[in-house]
């Protein structure tokens, strides 16, 4: 059944804005990364059981919402009555009235994307193809129109997972306008979110605009899909739980309505010391990075079996027989580190490696290949 | 030309990452395969998704007085919109841009009526049409001084008990400017008269496989004989118009359809139309709106022109166009009934000419 029709649906397109007039351009298509080499299959997402509370034709009737009813709603039961939306609705308004000041249009060069400020020090989650590296200058754009200088911090590009930071003071109030973060460890379809952004780019006069749709599927701690739907400038833009909690950070979208996809927060909250301190790392989806090397079966060093010919490895004189020690300034302890060090880069990026081959040691910098292109 | 320059650039870039990232369907394609099943299970609607009938049902006593004002706008025995009963005599409000040939409209129970079109708005994109009959029932309007406020639930009204389609408010009225029609051509005075001394990548005049060098001596049905005169009749469409060209090519008369683009997109039209349809058709009239409510409703375009509600049933406006995977746009009630006595008195009645180019009718 894999006709060009479906291909160009499964593609899934993020997208980022460039230029001063918004021009677009589809970044990647991501598709989950298959490393060559190493058969990895995609995890299956495990049919959830979906949570519909019990209707009986009588229950239609008008009757008022209770607290706990309510909340069963907003987990995934089905809203039954005009009651259960105006219940619904007013929760929603509350809501959106603490959320929409928290929301930011985020610009960095050409990239025009959103984000969402999570504390009085003015720190800002976005994506990582938002923020694109670490120490650029960025522009932050409040919700009443105002313009903020920042900075970029670190970026996690397998997640997409981006920090951006305020660096201007937030003046008489003393503390930005925050959102609390939440969990998404326990998110089930069917629940409902809020989703605030930019669509477009940020435009003058118009607020961050506000979407509300349910949780269709998590995958582990690598994304969550929502009908909330997304377009580009809505990418680094938050997703909240109907309580005002980021739960998510937009990412990208594939073709159909309901496949939009955001970096789940706990991934935010383990990789926060490395976000605010600027680092950068891992690699997007599009690619795989690689070097070229097989190592020995069984070794408990990174000792090289095999150099694939014209490869990054083969390039700088790595043969056979060499074991890699060191990666930049992080020793290498087994094939598996050495891999995942690789991992952690982007094609492009100059590495320098320390070689031992029989009782010399040697020092080599090479660049990160990509195994697709 | 400089930031076109650029633009392309990134364009190509952009593509060629495209073309590498089709999952591969030779040898060891089984995890591609796998997901391609997944995503199908997207597809079709989840009992989890906010728009799954289970949740639409819920708002059936919302849209049961706009529904029995909602009706069916066909052309050709097709629907092109919906249309919205403002009084009982017979008088019907609908997406004027739509209406491309002889009118019909049809109640929910299917009953029809021919129509003709006594008022237009071409601000709004409004048509007021008129059926012989009395005895329809008429919208109630939502209360000028209460408009919908951002995160309020909407309802668009069907020909079922069901509403059509459900969302929310996603951003307070406001203006929507109309965009700038563009060729992506540059233009020189010759003595040849309009020559093409440019033609921009990726642009409406590209795709229409124009050349530098050739001589534009018509825009549709209007003579130009000057690079001025070719901007100004340019400019007199919108973006997504298909507009004829006649040109002199190396001494040859020449016809060219171009389809226009948008000043925004210039030089980057394709993928500009790829992101902006993501999801689903959208309407071809999408903007220079005086006022619009956004809701994140999904709508097709041929929804537009029927009544949207909030909770109490009442009606909060008329959706006027699906604008994007993101956003549909309402006229909000406050404007409708301020331009309806205009409409009604025919001060927006156009002559004739302009009717018959959005109508199709004498």
């Amino acid at each position: 059944m894999v006709n060009n029709g479906s291909l160009r649906r499964v593609r899934l397109i993020r997208a980022l804005w460039i230029g001063s007039t918004l021009g677009l351009m589809l970044v990647s298509l991501d598709c989950p990364p298959l490393r060559a080499g190493e058969d990895v299959g995609l995890e299956e997402v495990a049919p959830r059981p979906v949570t519909t509370r019990k209707v009986s034709s009588t229950s239609v009737t008008a009757r008022p919402v209770t607290a706990a009813s309510l909340d069963a709603i907003f987990a995934g039961a089905t809203p039954v009555s005009v009651s259960d939306l105006r219940a619904m609705q007013q929760q929603i308004q509350q809501t959106t009235k603490k959320i929409i000041p928290c929301t930011v249009g985020v610009r960095v060069g050409h990239a025009h994307g959103s984000g969402v400020i999570v504390n009085k020090e003015g720190y800002v989650l976005t994506a990582a193809h938002v923020a694109g590296k670490p120490g650029e200058e960025a522009v932050l754009i409040l919700h009443d129109g105002r313009h903020l200088r920042g900075e970029t911090l670190g970026i996690h590009r397998t997640l997409d997972a981006g920090m951006v930071r305020i660096t201007e003071g937030p003046g008489n109030s003393q503390a930005w306008p925050h959102a609390p973060l939440g969990t998404s460890a326990k998110l089930t379809p069917g629940q409902w979110c809020l989703a605030t952004g930019h669509p477009g780019g940020y435009q003058e006069g118009r607020e961050p605009v506000l979407r509300v749709g349910r949780v269709l599927s998590m995958k582990g701690q690598s994304v969550i899909t929502t009908d909330c739907t997304l377009i580009g400038g809505d990418s680094g833009g938050p997703l909240f739980d109907v309580n005002g909690r980021v739960i998510g950070i937009h990412s990208r979208i594939g073709n159909p309505l309901n496949v939009n996809l955001h970096v789940p927060i706990d991934s935010y909250r383990t990789d926060w010391p490395r976000l605010a301190s600027g680092e950068a790392w891992g690699h997007t989806p599009d690619v795989q990075p690689y070097i070229g090397v097989r190592g020995e079966k069984d070794a408990t060093t990174a000792k090289i079996a095999r150099v694939t010919p014209d490869s990054p490895a083969a390039r700088c004189g790595i043969q056979a027989g060499d074991t890699i020690v060191r990666f930049n300034a992080q020793d290498v302890s087994d094939f598996a580190s050495l891999k995942n060090f690789v991992n952690d880069q982007q094609p492009g990026t100059r590495v320098q490696l320390q070689i031992r081959r029989g009782e010399v040691l040697m020092r080599v910098e090479l660049e990160i290949g990509d195994l697709r292109s | 030309m400089r930031r076109g320059f650029v633009l392309s650039g990134w364009l190509l870039a952009a593509v060629l990452i495209d073309l590498t990232m089709v999952p591969r369907t030779t040898g060891g394609d089984e995890p591609a395969a796998n997901f391609l099943r997944r995503l199908g299970r997207f597809h079709g609607p989840s009992i989890n998704s906010r728009s799954h009938e289970s949740v639409r049902s819920a708002f059936r006593e919302v849209v049961s007085a706009a529904s029995d004002s909602t009706f069916r706008v066909l052309v050709e025995g097709t629907q092109v919109a919906l249309g919205t009963v403002v009084r009982s005599d017979g008088l019907v409000l609908t997406k004027a841009s739509e209406l491309d040939g002889d009118v019909v409209c049809a109640d929910r129970t299917g009953k029809r009526w021919p129509a003709s079109v006594v008022g237009l708005s071409p601000d709004h994109d409004l048509a007021l049409l008129k059926l012989e009959t009395a005895n329809l029932s008429a919208v109630e309007w939502a209360a000028a001084e209460n408009p919908p406020q951002v995160g309020a639930w909407l309802a668009t009204a069907g020909s079922s008990a069901d509403p059509r389609a459900i969302g929310i408010v996603s951003a307070l009225p406001r203006r929507i400017a109309m965009p700038q029609a563009v060729l992506g051509i540059q233009l020189q005075a010759t003595r040849e008269g309009a020559e093409v001394v440019f033609v921009i990548g990726d642009s409406s005049a590209s795709q229409a496989r124009m050349q530098i060098g050739d001589i534009v001596v018509r825009v549709g049905a209007v003579e130009v004989n000057t690079p001025d005169e070719v901007s100004r009749a340019i400019q007199s469409h919108l973006p997504g118009d298909r507009v004829t060209l006649a040109v002199r090519r190396n001494g040859n008369p020449t016809t060219i359809t171009a389809t226009l683009g948008s000043r925004q997109h210039l030089g980057n039209q394709a993928q500009s139309e790829i992101m902006e349809s993501l999801g689903g058709p959208l309407s071809k009239r999408r903007a220079g709106f005086p006022s619009v409510l956004q809701h994140d409703t999904v709508l097709r375009p041929r929804d537009c022109g029927g009544p949207v509600v909030d909770l109490d049933g009442r009606v909060v406006g008329i959706n006027i166009a699906r604008v994007s995977r993101v956003a549909s746009y309402a006229i909000p009630s406050q404007e409708i009934t301020a331009v309806l006595p205009e409409l009604l008195r025919g001060k927006y009645a156009v002559p004739a000419a302009t009717i018959d180019q959005v109508t199709g009718r004498p």
